[in-house]
């Protein structure tokens, strides 16, 4: 067990620096995750993590060890793919026990490690079957199990969940949340989805171009977005000119949708703007509002539902907002 | 990795497998067909106890191998090639002074002995006599210029024939010579379907592919005595015969076993008995061919022309792209 | 380290680097000592274009160009046409009979093209057997001599190298894909259209490929077949080896023009394939579909129609090997003389042929299957060389190379000549290409994920490449070694320049009896052959269908 030091890691691709001098830590038993819009080099770093990709210049070790010169198979890595890589031709045992065999551990341990590993995914008694019976949610299991029952070093997630319905997304990443927390492996977690990061993650990396934005806990990121990228790729935000607000300093600031409140619904002491409804969608538990000011200005905000309201595009309408929770970007 | 070395001692078994054997043994580098290889060398192997291991081809080939062999040659003898070809291969061969060279006109053998001819072919017209009936069919070459048989007498590619391209020469020669004879040899072209082997000729008069070809001598009296309606014309205004000979390849591993077979190759029983069974004309002049099958005529009722073979071997390469351009003007 | 090889690619050059010297050693410096005379003059001391300038200049040799690439585009086309539907109704839809229709349809390949052409004259020629019965009911038809027939052989002879590869990529698309495709509101038909038919394209590709080559290279067909157009391949081999005047130097022309046509259509190809690579990650044998029955009976009688069509020059030289012949006429009586004719000979070239072509298709298949793997996942300069060296054999007839061959190891430090090696060496360089096609265009369809989800669990590329994706590849690479061991059976025009003493094939065989007035044997020795080839045929589709079942 041990966490990853990356140091001024670099990698182009003709002209496109995919990486650009990166320096992080991941610490030990940390759930870490690298989170950014496609192309913005995060996969590319994991996969010079994985050994699958060669660095220009820089250097990762997992713990004291350097490892960015060790071929990809003696890095002791576990590693999740998105299209879940299991292997056709094994059975759901012989995928997991695959590892196990290139370590040469003695045939009975592996046979009860790999009842363990399935038991733990949840997947006990499928060892036989062979992967085409399997769903892409088992079939996911099946490729965590085999990451897992290595006991690896660092455990990988390359967008593991993307292939997977809606549903399945939400409690799949719970359950690995809760297994990489149990078993304490420093993991490193790649999505393109915010949402995921923030609830799967001890600390989010936010990555844009090849290099990072931002290094935090997910309600650190949220709450305090060092930049616009980062303001607006965390979830849902009001981008405005502070003098919109009604505030005198020359600069942009990020208001998210949730500091906005209808007047009738807000504390007394917050500041108030005016404008009229833009658009209205009703979500059942929430309406989601785009209100229009003065100046053309769109705010996004939300109430819970209330059947007494009515709330129709063109109404007038006055907001108001928490001042604590302004976010004042560079 | 035990069994690589296994596989490396298999290697090495098959790379020099074939060279053990104790018994006496000849290679021979033939052009001739598989019916009298087989004849000959299971005949051979029968007098002499000597064994022959034959590698056979075109003349082509078989030639091209000998050249590309010359710093090792592989084998004793070639056998059944044209003379032009032992002419200008002369540089490979052995002298040998066989037994029977006194039987042997001396035009159809080398001064220094470095090659001797067995067999001569005569160039004719081969007639399908069920496509066409056997009197309507030509009696000369001069006949073959007749519109009425475009398309419909078959004739192999010089380029890949030496009795083809005897043939032609022989025709611009008989029509005249220079550009004359060239112009009725172009007006000959354009009712021949030129076909790629000489082999292709005979089997297409002899299926009924084509009515007429102009072939060798020996394939007409094969077909015929196989059932087919085959006929050979001995064209009225002349012909010439080609010849093939026998030669030892200077260097080769035994010898003495290809002096044995010179030797034997043009022993009178062994002509005739080649005769009976494949209608090679033998080049000794002291056969009786009316005492044999075939109903071959002896080589004085036919009329023969002059023929400067060694004029036109010395410019066929010029010649071949002449008759390749008149091919193509042809069509 | 200053000059360090990324780790990842290290078992990739290896791979090269072995396959180059391999190739280097027996394909290129056997090639470079033949053609090297194109590029001198005649006294061989200058480098010249002259002969180049010579040989294109002549409308002979023009029109032969035309012809050759002309009937290979056509007859490519139309066995493509041909084969791409019959590989998706082997490959998905239930139609009976479908073991006995894949072991049938890799026949043709069986039977020399010269014993083929032989046997189509018999049938189809002027006074041919069908050619007279149809003239009796009336029917006429144009001659089997010409560009017609000729493109009407290789379309019946070559499909199977489009089918063979095809099948095996229709069975690994995803079908998830074609769901996605349905899902979206796409009809049936047009799924096939844009989902199905795209993903399977590298593999169909592949096959076109090879076929289009094939008919530049072949001669055997069109020896006998052309009559009098000037064909490619056959001006080559009569300037090569033509028995009145060979001429190395033009030939030389020629052959360089073949091989630089095959590298053009190659890198063509590649270019093509770069930019549309689809890696799909099937988990199961598509399910087969269901149709009607009139569309079942259709497909049936498409697919039995193709396979006996294509095998009736097959069935003809099996019923002439049991008629008599009177030295090379033949005669319509029943017979077993032929083959007891046969029989009286040593038994030795049969056992040649089978020792040969299972040696050559074990080389085939240890060589080609890498060098397939490296050209499919590499993108480097490096493997674009190699895919272009190692589909060059292709290219090249099978004389020339063979008298490269006898240039290049009768002296010198590797003597190979008068021994059987040689031959096997030859045939192994021939076939090589097929089996690095048909590897790289499963490659082509493994998802690189599962080699990365192996490396990471601790094997070795290496070990990756054995354990993963050998098994993966079972398929492709079957049909690889029945195609190269088929091929090389009934191989001639190699062997016929490079055999000695006691290692003559059992083509060799037939190819004198031929041509010596002994069709009889010939026949006879075809059959033999036939039933000999059918045995590992047989199994190995057994095989195979195990495999798949499993």
């Amino acid at each position: 067990m041990a966490g990853i030091v990356i140091s001024g890691v670099s990698r182009s691709f003709g002209t496109v620096r995919a990486v650009d001098q990166v320096d992080l830590t991941v610490e030990e038993g940390e759930f870490f995750t690298l989170l950014g819009p496609s192309g913005c080099g995060k996969t590319t770093l994991l996969r010079m993590i994985a050994g699958f990709c060669e660095l220009d210049s820089g250097e990762i070790r997992f713990g004291d060890k350097r490892i960015d010169k060790l071929p990809a198979h003696l890095r002791d890595i576990g590693m999740v793919f998105q299209n879940y890589a299991v292997f056709p031709n094994l059975t759901v045992a012989g995928n997991v026990a695959y590892g196990l065999r290139a370590r040469k551990v003695p045939a009975p341990e592996i046979a009860t490690r790999v009842e363990e590993a399935l038991a733990l995914v949840q997947l006990a008694g499928y060892g036989a079957r062979l992967p085409h019976q399997l769903s892409g949610g088992q079939l996911q299991r099946v490729a965590i199990a085999r990451a897992l029952v290595i006991r690896p070093q660092v455990l990988l997630f390359d967008e593991p969940l993307s292939n997977l319905d809606a549903r399945l997304r939400v409690s799949m990443r719970g359950e690995i949340r809760e297994l990489q927390k149990s078993l304490g492996i420093t993991a490193l977690y790649v999505t393109h989805d915010q949402e995921e990061a923030m609830s799967v993650s001890d600390r989010i990396a936010l990555m844009n171009n090849g290099r990072l934005e931002q290094i935090g806990a997910p309600a650190e990121i949220y709450r305090h977005p060092a930049s616009r990228f980062a303001a607006e790729f965390m979830g849902t935000t009001n981008l405005v000119e502070a003098r919109t607000l009604g505030l005198a300093a020359p600069v942009w600031v990020s208001l998210r949708p949730e500091a906005l409140r209808l007047e009738a619904d807000a504390p007394a002491g917050w500041p108030r703007v005016a404008g009229s409804v833009a658009r209205v969608e009703i979500l059942g538990p929430i309406t989601r509002l785009d209100v229009k000011l003065g100046d053309g200005t769109v705010l996004k905000t939300a109430t819970l539902d209330e059947p007494q309201r009515q709330l129709v595009v063109g109404a007038p309408v006055t907001l108001a907002f928490d001042s604590a929770r302004l976010t004042v970007l560079p | 990795m035990r069994w690589l070395v296994t596989v490396a001692s298999l290697l090495g078994a098959l790379c020099v497998g074939g060279t053990a054997q104790a018994q006496k043994k000849l290679v021979v580098y033939t052009s001739n067909d598989s019916t009298l290889n087989d004849l000959v060398f299971g005949a051979f192997a029968k007098e002499t106890g000597i064994t022959v291991e034959p590698v056979a081809a075109g003349s082509g080939v078989v030639v091209r191998r000998l050249q590309a062999e010359k710093a090792r040659p592989l084998g004793d003898i070639i056998w059944g090639v044209s003379r032009s070809l032992l002419q200008t291969n002369k540089a490979l061969f052995e002298p040998y002074a066989s037994k029977n060279i006194d039987a042997t006109p001396a035009e159809y053998r080398d001064p220094d002995n470095l090659w001797i001819g067995n067999n001569l072919h005569l160039l004719v017209i081969l007639e399908n006599t069920k496509l066409v009936p056997a009197d309507q069919g030509p009696k000369s070459w001069a006949d073959l210029l007749d519109p009425k048989w475009k398309g419909k007498i078959a004739f192999t590619d010089p380029a890949n024939s030496g009795s083809a391209y005897a043939t032609v020469t022989m025709l611009v020669d008989l029509w005249g010579g220079g550009e004359e004879g060239w112009k009725k040899v172009g007006a000959l072209f354009k009712n021949l379907k030129v076909l790629n082997r000489s082999s292709l000729v005979f089997q297409g008069v002899g299926n009924g592919e084509y009515p007429l070809g102009i072939s060798l001598e020996y394939a007409g009296p094969m077909w015929a005595a196989g059932g087919a309606p085959v006929k050979v014309i001995y064209p009225s205004d002349g012909t010439t015969a080609s010849m093939e000979g026998v030669a030892i390849i200077k260097g080769g591993p035994n010898p003495d076993s290809a002096k044995a077979f010179v030797d034997f190759i043009n022993h009178k029983d062994v002509r005739e008995m080649i005769l009976k069974a494949t209608y090679r004309r033998p080049t000794r002049s002291d056969i009786d061919l009316s005492k044999l099958p075939g109903g071959m005529p002896p080589m004085s009722e036919v009329k023969l022309l002059k023929y400067d073979e060694d004029g036109w071997t010395a410019k066929r390469t010029k010649t071949l792209e002449r008759i390749k351009d008149v091919l193509q003007e042809s069509r | 380290m200053t000059f360090a090889i990324p780790h990842q690619q290290r078992l990739s050059l290896a791979i090269a680097a072995l396959g180059f010297l391999f190739l280097g050693v027996f394909l290129l410096y056997p090639l470079f000592n033949v053609f090297g005379s194109s590029l001198l003059d005649p006294e061989g001391e200058t480098l010249t274009l002259a002969n180049y300038t010579k040989v294109l200049g002549r409308p002979f040799y023009r029109s032969a160009i035309v012809n050759t690439v002309s009937i290979g585009l056509a007859a490519t086309a139309i066995t493509t046409l041909l084969a791409v539907p019959f590989a998706f109704v082997l490959a998905r839809l239930p139609i009976p009979g479908k073991a006995a229709i894949l072991a049938m349809a890799a026949l043709p390949l069986v039977l020399p093209s010269f014993v083929s052409a032989y046997a189509i004259v018999l049938l189809l020629g002027n006074s041919g057997i069908v050619t007279q019965w149809l003239q009796s009911c009336g029917v006429g038809f144009g001659s089997i001599y010409g560009a017609g027939g000729i493109i009407l052989v290789y379309t019946l002879t070559l499909y199977p190298y489009v089918l063979l590869p095809t099948i095996a990529a229709f069975k690994a698309v995803d079908v998830s894909m074609e769901e996605a495709a349905q899902n979206l509101g796409s009809p049936p038909g047009r799924t096939v259209w844009t989902v199905t038919l795209p993903i399977v394209l590298p593999a169909v590709l592949a096959g076109a490929l090879l076929v289009f080559i094939e008919t530049l290279e072949n001669f055997g067909v069109p020896f006998v077949l052309a009559e009098d157009l000037p064909i490619f391949a056959v001006e080559a081999f009569k300037l090569f080896i033509g028995e009145t005047a060979p001429n190395p130097a033009s030939a030389g022309v020629l052959g360089v023009l073949l091989i630089l046509s095959t590298t053009l259509v190659l890198l063509v190809q590649r270019r093509f394939l770069a930019s549309r690579r689809f890696a799909t990650n099937a988990r199961q044998v598509p399910p087969l579909l269901k149709v009607g029955r009139g569309l079942q009976a259709a497909a049936t009688l498409y697919c039995w129609a193709i396979v006996i069509l294509a095998l009736v020059p097959f069935f003809a030289i099996v019923v002439l090997s049991f008629l008599e012949f009177r030295g090379p006429v033949l005669h319509g009586n029943f017979s077993l003389d032929n083959f007891t004719g046969l029989f009286d000979r040593s038994l030795r070239p049969f056992a040649n042929t089978l020792v040969f072509a299972t040696l050559a298709a074990a080389f085939v298949t240890l060589i080609g299957v890498p060098i397939g793997y490296v050209v499919a996942r590499t993108r480097s300069g490096v493997a674009t060389v190699l895919d272009v060296v190692a589909t060059l054999p292709f290219a090249v007839a099978g004389t020339v190379l063979a008298i490269g061959f006898v240039v290049s190891f009768n002296s010198g430090p590797l003597v190979l000549t008068g021994g059987p090696l040689i031959l096997v060496l030859a045939y192994t360089v021939r076939k090589v290409p097929f089996a690095v096609r048909s590897a790289s265009a499963i490659v082509h369809q493994i998802d690189a994920s599962l080699e990365e989800a192996s490396i990471s669990l601790g094997r070795s590329p290496l070990q990756t490449f054995l354990r993963i994706m050998v098994p993966l590849m079972l398929g492709g690479i079957l049909s690889g070694v029945v195609l190269s061991w088929v091929t090389v059976a009934s191989e001639l025009s190699a062997t016929v320049v490079l055999y000695s003493g006691p290692w003559r094939t059992l083509t060799v065989l037939m190819f004198q009896s031929l041509e010596g007035g002994g069709a009889g044997t010939a026949t006879a020795a075809a059959s033999i052959l036939i039933v000999v080839t059918l045995l590992p045929i047989a199994l190995l589709y057994r095989l195979v269908r195990r495999y798949e079942l499993s």
